[in-house]
C-alpha cells in the first residue's frame, strides 16, 4: 500500500472515529434555568419552554435569551429575544437563535439594521453566512391557554433520557400546587421504558428517581383493594424494540420481588423469564418461568419451564396460527408435551402429559343491526397417571348499538368439563380433596360436600348482559349484570349466582379521567348483597 | 369671577380633544376587527395570521422567518410570548402593523397565512427571504378538544371473560389505564378527548403487561398512533397477546 493511500485510509478512518467533521456531538446534559421554566409532555411536542433570563448551559457554550422553546422529540432548540451565545470561537448575538442539538446546525437572525438570517456553524459569528432557514425551522407550539405538567426555574435536560426539573413544582386546575424537590420525567421513547413487574394495582404513581435513554428507576406508590396502600420499587432495562428486563420489589405490605425479561434474539425467535419471590407466603416462596418461542410461516413451536415452589415442570407445545376459511369459520389448532416433577411424589413423583386444543370461531354476522359472534374451543390434557381432563367451551356473544350513545352487549358461555379418573383408589389421595369423613366447611357455614359433590362432569353456564351509556368524550355509564348457573354450585366457592356492577366514567379536566365502580353480588358468601368499590385515576 | 368660571368651563370643554391629541397606543378590539379600511387609508386593511418567533426592534417576526415593521405608536397586547399565534392588520398604505391580536377565534373573510403574506409588507435582507413552504403547510390551530375513537379487533383465542385495555404515553403506558368497551365478542372500542393536532401513542392490553399485544410472531410491536383530527377513527388489529400465542 503506497503512503498516500495509507494517509488517505487513516484520513477516512479518523472521520469515522471522531464523527466530528461535519457534525457537533448531542450534548449529553444541558442546564436551563429561567424565571420560570415549564414542561409540557402532550402540547403535540415534548415541549421545554422557559421565560425570563433565560440561561442555558451546554458543555463550553452559555445561551442566554428572553424565551427559550425546546423541542425535545425534535431536538430543536429556539431561543429568542436578546440572544447570545458565548464560549464559542466567537459571540453570537441576535434577536432569534434556533439550534437542532442532533446535527449542530444553528440559524440566528439579526436585526442590522434589517431583520436578516445566518446559518452559524460552531457557535462562531466570524463564519456566518447570511441564508434563510429551512422552511418550519423557527417553528414552535403555542402555548397559550396551556398549563405546564410541572414547573420550576431550574431544569436539568439529558437529550433522549430525561428532565429533571429542581424543584418540581405541578400546578393543578383549582387549589394550590404540588411541589417536589426534585422530578425526573423521561423522554425514552419506548413502551417498555415504563412497565413495571409488580402486581397490577387499580392506582398507580411512579416516582422517577434515575434515568438514562435505556434504563429508569421509580418509586411507586400503590393502591389496590386487597391491600390497600402499598410502595414498590422498580428498575427498567431496554434496549429498543429488541429487549427489556425490569425487575420490581414491594418491600413493604404483601412484600415480593419480580423479574420479567424479554429479548428478540432474532425475527421469530425470542425468550421470556419471569420470576417472583414471596417473602411473606408460607408455601410457594419462588416462581419461576422459561419459555423460548419460535414463529415460523406456519407453526409456532415452544419450549418451557416452569418452577413452583420445589415442584417443577417443562412442556414442549405446537401450535397453528389462527386461520380463516373465508366466510365460513376459522380454526386453531395446538398440540403439547409436558413433564411434571411434584414435590412429595403425589400422585407420582414424575408424570407425564399430552394434551391438546382446538379452537373454531364463526366469522361475524350482522342481523338486524346486531353483530353476533360465536367459538367453540375443545381441549384435553391425558396423564400417564391416570388422570383425563376434557373440557368443551362455547360461546355467544351479541352486540347492538340503539342509538349512538346507547349500545347493548350480552355473552352467553357454557363450558362442560370432564375431570375423571382411570384409578379411583389412588385419585382419592392425589386430588387433594377432604377425606368424606371430616369435610370443610364453606363460607356460609354449610358443610363441604367434598368427594360427595365431585361428579366427574361439571357444567358452568354464565350470562352476561352490558348496556352503555355513553357521554361526550370519555364519559360513560356502563351497568353490566351477570348471572352463573355451575354444576355442582357450592356455597362461597366459584363466581357468585347475580352479580351487577355499575361504572361511571368522567373527565374532570383534560388531563385528569376518574372511573369509579360500585359492584354487588347477591346470595352469596352469607351476605346478600355484597358491595364493592373500585377506583382509578388516569391521565 | 365670570371670567375664571369661564376659564375653568373652556378648560374642562378642551380637556378632552387635548387628551385626544397626545399620541396613544390604541386599544386592541376584544372582537375581530370588520374587514373594512384600516386606520390610516381608505383601502381595505390585509389580516395576516401567523406564529410569533419575537417582537424586537420595531419588527414583528414570524417564525417563518418573515418581519414586518410595527406602527411606531403599537400597543402590543399582553400576554404575547414565543410562539404566540397572532393576527396582524396590515395598512396597505403605511405597510406597517396597526393591529396586533392574540389567539384570534374567527377567521376573517381575505386572511391569510404567514406563509403567504404578501411580500410587499415584508422587510427582510434579501438573502434571508424564506424559502417556500411545502404546500399544505400553515398555521395549525392547535385549541380545543376533539372527541377521537378507537377500535380493536382481538384474537380469537382470546379468553372470553377478559376486558381489553388501552394503555396509552399519557399515563407512561399503565397497563390497565383505561378499560375499553366490548362491542362484540371480538371488537372493543373506546372514544375519548383529546387536544386538536395532537399525536397520541397507544397499545392495547388485556390489563397488565404479561398480557400486552404483540406481533403475529411475538415480537415487540411499535406503539399504535392517532392523529387527533375531527372524526378521527382508528380500526386497529392485535394479532396475538404476549401471554397466548
Amino acid at each position: 500500500m503506497s503512503v498516500l493511500r495509507k494517509l488517505a485510509f487513516a484520513a477516512v478512518a479518523w472521520s469515522f472515529c471522531t464523527g466530528v467533521a461535519f457534525a457537533e456531538a448531542m450534548p449529553s446534559k444541558v442546564d436551563v434555568r429561567a424565571d420560570s421554566v415549564g414542561f409540557f409532555p402532550y402540547a403535540n411536542a415534548t415541549l421545554l419552554a422557559a421565560d425570563g433570563h433565560v440561561v442555558v448551559r451546554t458543555g463550553t457554550r452559555t445561551i442566554l435569551g428572553d424565551a427559550m422553546r425546546w423541542d425535545l422529540q425534535k431536538n430543536r432548540l429556539v431561543v429568542t429575544g436578546n440572544v447570545r451565545i458565548v464560549g464559542g470561537p466567537s459571540e453570537v448575538d441576535g434577536v432569534a437563535y434556533a439550534r437542532n442539538l442532533a446535527t449542530g446546525e444553528a440559524y440566528v437572525v439579526r436585526i442590522d439594521p434589517i431583520p436578516a438570517t445566518f446559518a452559524v456553524r460552531y457557535d462562531d459569528m466570524s463564519s456566518a453566512r447570511e441564508g434563510p432557514a429551512p422552511p418550519g425551522y423557527f417553528d414552535s407550539v403555542d402555548l397559550d391557554g396551556q398549563r405546564p405538567y410541572m414547573r420550576s426555574h431550574h431544569a436539568i435536560v439529558t437529550p433522549g433520557g430525561s428532565v429533571r426539573m429542581l424543584p418540581a413544582e405541578f400546578p393543578t386546575a383549582a387549589g394550590p400546587s404540588l411541589t417536589l424537590p426534585t422530578y425526573l420525567y423521561t423522554l425514552v421513547q419506548n413502551q417498555y421504558i415504563a412497565l413495571s413487574a409488580a402486581p397490577a394495582a387499580s392506582f398507580d404513581q411512579p416516582y422517577s428517581l434515575f434515568g438514562t435513554p435505556a434504563s429508569l428507576t421509580a418509586a411507586h406508590l400503590r393502591y389496590d383493594s386487597t391491600n390497600g396502600v402499598t410502595e414498590a420499587l422498580d428498575n427498567r432495562l431496554v434496549d429498543g424494540d429488541k429487549a427489556y428486563l425490569v425487575t420490581s420489589v414491594l418491600p413493604f405490605r404483601d412484600s415480593q420481588f419480580d423479574l420479567h425479561a424479554f429479548e428478540v434474539i432474532r425475527p421469530g425467535l425470542q425468550q421470556t423469564l419471569t420470576a417472583t419471590h414471596l417473602f411473606g407466603d408460607p408455601f410457594v416462596r419462588d416462581l419461576l418461568s422459561y419459555q423460548l418461542q419460535e414463529s415460523g410461516k406456519l407453526l409456532t413451536q415452544t419450549i418451557q419451564f416452569n418452577q413452583v415452589g420445589p415442584s417443577n415442570s417443562a412442556e414442549f407445545d405446537v401450535g397453528t396460527y389462527e386461520h380463516d376459511i373465508k366466510h365460513i369459520f376459522g380454526y386453531q389448532l395446538k398440540a403439547s408435551y409436558g413433564y411434571d416433577h411434584n414435590y412429595g411424589g403425589f400422585p407420582y413423583t414424575n408424570d407425564y402429559r399430552v394434551g391438546g386444543d382446538a379452537l373454531i370461531t364463526a366469522p361475524p354476522i350482522t342481523i338486524f343491526n346486531t353483530n353476533l359472534t360465536a367459538k367453540y374451543e375443545e381441549s384435553f390434557t391425558a396423564y400417564d397417571y391416570p388422570h383425563e381432563i376434557t373440557t368443551g367451551t362455547t360461546t355467544v356473544t351479541a352486540g347492538r348499538k340503539i342509538t349512538p350513545s346507547v349500545s347493548l352487549f350480552a355473552q352467553v358461555q357454557f363450558e362442560q368439563s370432564d375431570n375423571h379418573y382411570s384409578d379411583l383408589a389412588v385419585g382419592r389421595v392425589a386430588l387433594g380433596l377432604p377425606p368424606p369423613g371430616s369435610p370443610y366447611y364453606a363460607p356460609d357455614g354449610t358443610p363441604y360436600p367434598g368427594y360427595f359433590a365431585y361428579s366427574g362432569l361439571n357444567t358452568y353456564r354464565s350470562y352476561e348482559l352490558q348496556s352503555t351509556i355513553n357521554g361526550r368524550g370519555d364519559d360513560r355509564v356502563q351497568l353490566t349484570m351477570y348471572y352463573n348457573h355451575d354444576f355442582p354450585q357450592f356455597h362461597g366457592y366459584g363466581p357468585a349466582p347475580l352479580y351487577v356492577s355499575l361504572d361511571i366514567v368522567r373527565r374532570i379536566t383534560p388531563s385528569l379521567r376518574i372511573e369509579v365502580g360500585r359492584s354487588y353480588s347477591f346470595g352469596w358468601d352469607r351476605q346478600y348483597l355484597s358491595p364493592q368499590y373500585t377506583f382509578g385515576i388516569s391521565p | 369671577m365670570r371670567f375664571a368660571f369661564a376659564a375653568v368651563a373652556l378648560a374642562l370643554a378642551v380637556a378632552p380633544v387635548s387628551a385626544l391629541a397626545v399620541p396613544h397606543p390604541p386599544v386592541p378590539s376584544p372582537s375581530p376587527p370588520a374587514a373594512a379600511a384600516s386606520p390610516g387609508s381608505v383601502l381595505p386593511a390585509v389580516y395576516v395570521k401567523g406564529q410569533v418567533l419575537t417582537i424586537s426592534s420595531g419588527y414583528l417576526i414570524f417564525t417563518t422567518g418573515d418581519a414586518v415593521p410595527l406602527q411606531d405608536d403599537l400597543a402590543v397586547p399582553r400576554g404575547i410570548r414565543t410562539g404566540s399565534i397572532v393576527r396582524i392588520t396590515l395598512d396597505q398604505v403605511l405597510r406597517r402593523v396597526t393591529q396586533i391580536e392574540l389567539e384570534p377565534k374567527i377567521v376573517l373573510a381575505g386572511e391569510v397565512d404567514a406563509a403567504n403574506i404578501p411580500r410587499q409588507y415584508v422587510v427582510v435582507s434579501p438573502k434571508s427571504a424564506p424559502l417556500p413552504a411545502p404546500s399544505g403547510q400553515t398555521v395549525a390551530n392547535q385549541g380545543g378538544a376533539i372527541d377521537v375513537t378507537i377500535v380493536v379487533h382481538i384474537p380469537g383465542n382470546t379468553p372470553a371473560s377478559d376486558d381489553v385495555y388501552l394503555s396509552t404515553e399519557r399515563s407512561s403506558y399503565n397497563p390497565s389505564e383505561i378499560r375499553m368497551q366490548r362491542v362484540d365478542g371480538s371488537t372493543f372500542s373506546v372514544s375519548m378527548s383529546l387536544a386538536a393536532n395532537t399525536t397520541l401513542k397507544y397499545e392495547f392490553t388485556r390489563g397488565t403487561y404479561a398480557t400486552v399485544e404483540r406481533d403475529r410472531t411475538g415480537g415487540i410491536v411499535s406503539p399504535h398512533l392517532l392523529n387527533a383530527v375531527p372524526n378521527a377513527k382508528t380500526d386497529d388489529t392485535v394479532a396475538r397477546w404476549a401471554d397466548i400465542s
